[in-house]
């Protein structure tokens, strides 16, 4: 039996309509880990690709992300001692001395709705911590964002830390936020820069080769 | 002259627009259930914000083409906004701001886990604090003040740093603004800033028309909501 309509439902963000289809999945006998894989990223995708058409907006990229949190809600204790495939597990945190986390939230939500783990370390970040989190976590991302010209400067001890601590090259650096650019990546040695959460996410699974 | 004014948001008549450009939405309208939620936090946020305006106007000069001597106080405005402010003797330094109980606000929306209902708050938050700048230059001009255009530590080539400066002749106690070591306010939805007064100032030019900086996020968003 094919459940399309869910794939639709988060596509559009309708988290009710997504909850219902999800029960009648798993009242049709399909494993929770098939609808996450073969349904609901499927949705995310499909509001992802949109968006980055024009065709769809920051608030709609959330909607989503909203109907796909209600039915992770109800597929993940159902998952309890499953294997749980992910395409990669990513670290995500503001810098130190900025508080700034609407969009670095955005691109948490997706990333989570788009097949990934995501250990979200907040705001004001120091480099200590992130580098504990991508220890602790075994990250194979990890995404700094800053918001001001004043904090984006971090993200370079944050880079040279990981360095120090023996991890730059087990984990891709990834940043985001209003001031930074491309070429502001390559200065402090990242890997990548992206402009919005749905080009974050097509760019990590392009940086660990799962595109 | 020191005035100090506390509004509502009836009179800073906030646009639609604007509320809609600062979402991303560009030309385009939202479809109907994000209408309703701007429109359920706009009442929700008219309910409780009184945002504040703090503004002082002093005597100074351009002592190059890139530092403005304020008082005692020398910004280094930089090449773009120097060149803007040419000729000009009096200025307005000036803070605004959505008060900390809209900081508040977004703080339980996020509680609630409500991602996006605290994405259009933040965008109406933008546009409450731009509009407060507006009504700076209306107030000014109604008492019979023309002024050149704001500008802000962090742009036009103004370095963010300076904002320390800047407030530090504006009494922060007026507005309740205070300053982190990398120079953010909080409340969060504040603006600073300075523009050049008088009887026969002439405003150039029209913001990103002035400035040349590519990655300035103001350009950025200009060019997003183009598309």
């Amino acid at each position: 039996m094919k459940f399309d309509s869910l794939t639709t439902a988060i596509a559009d963000g309708k988290l009710e309509s997504a909850v219902e289809n999800v029960n009648l999945a798993l009242k049709a006998g399909l494993n929770p880990q098939t609808i996450i894989s073969d349904y609901l990223i499927l949705g995310m995708e499909q509001i992802g690709q949109r968006f980055s058409e024009g065709k769809a907006y920051v608030p709609n990229l959330l909607m989503s992300g909203r109907a796909m949190k209600g039915c992770l809600e109800i597929l993940r204790p159902l998952m309890i001692g499953e294997v749980s495939v992910s395409y990669g597990k990513v670290v995500i945190g503001t810098v130190k001395g900025d508080l700034h986390d609407i969009g670095k939230n955005l691109v948490a939500t997706m990333f989570e709705g788009c097949g990934f783990e995501v250990i979200n370390v907040g705001i004001d970040v120091s480099s200590d911590k992130f580098i504990e989190a991508v220890k602790e976590n075994n990250a194979d991302i990890l995404c700094l964002s800053a918001l001001l010209t004043t904090t984006m400067t971090y993200m370079e001890e944050v880079i040279k830390a990981l360095d120090v601590a023996g991890l730059r090259q087990q984990v891709k650096v990834m940043i985001g936020g209003a001031p930074l650019s491309e070429s502001f990546a390559k200065q402090i040695g990242a890997d990548a820069y992206t402009s919005d959460a749905n080009s974050a996410i097509l760019k990590a699974k392009q940086l660990l080769g799962v595109a | 002259m020191e005035k100090h004014l506390q509004l509502s948001l009836s009179e800073l008549s906030l646009s639609k627009r604007e509320i809609n450009l600062s979402l991303g939405y560009g030309r385009n309208q939202p479809d109907q259930l994000i209408e309703e939620i701007i429109n359920q936090e706009l009442q929700i946020i008219n309910q409780f914000c009184r945002p504040s305006i703090y503004l002082r106007i002093l005597d100074g000069d351009l002592v190059n083409h890139s530092e403005l001597k304020v008082l005692d106080t020398i910004f280094l405005v930089g090449e773009i906004i120097g060149n803007n402010l040419h000729g000009i003797s009096k200025f307005c330094l000036f803070v605004v701001t959505t008060g900390i109980e809209f900081d508040e606000y977004k703080k339980d929306l996020r509680k609630q886990n409500k991602q996006l209902e605290e994405f259009v708050a933040d965008a109406i938050g933008s546009v409450i604090a731009e509009s407060c700048v507006d009504y700076i230059h209306k107030y000014l001009q109604g008492n019979d003040l023309k002024t050149t255009l704001g500008y802000s530590p962090g742009y036009c080539g103004w370095r963010l740093e300076e904002q320390k400066l800047l407030l530090s002749l504006l009494p922060s106690s007026k507005c309740n603004i205070s300053l982190s070591d990398s120079s953010l306010m909080t409340p969060m939805k504040s603006v600073s800033g300075i523009l050049g007064v008088g009887k026969n100032v002439r405003r150039k030019g029209y913001s990103c028309g002035i400035c040349t900086l590519d990655n300035c996020y103001k350009r950025k968003q200009k060019r997003m909501n183009l598309n």
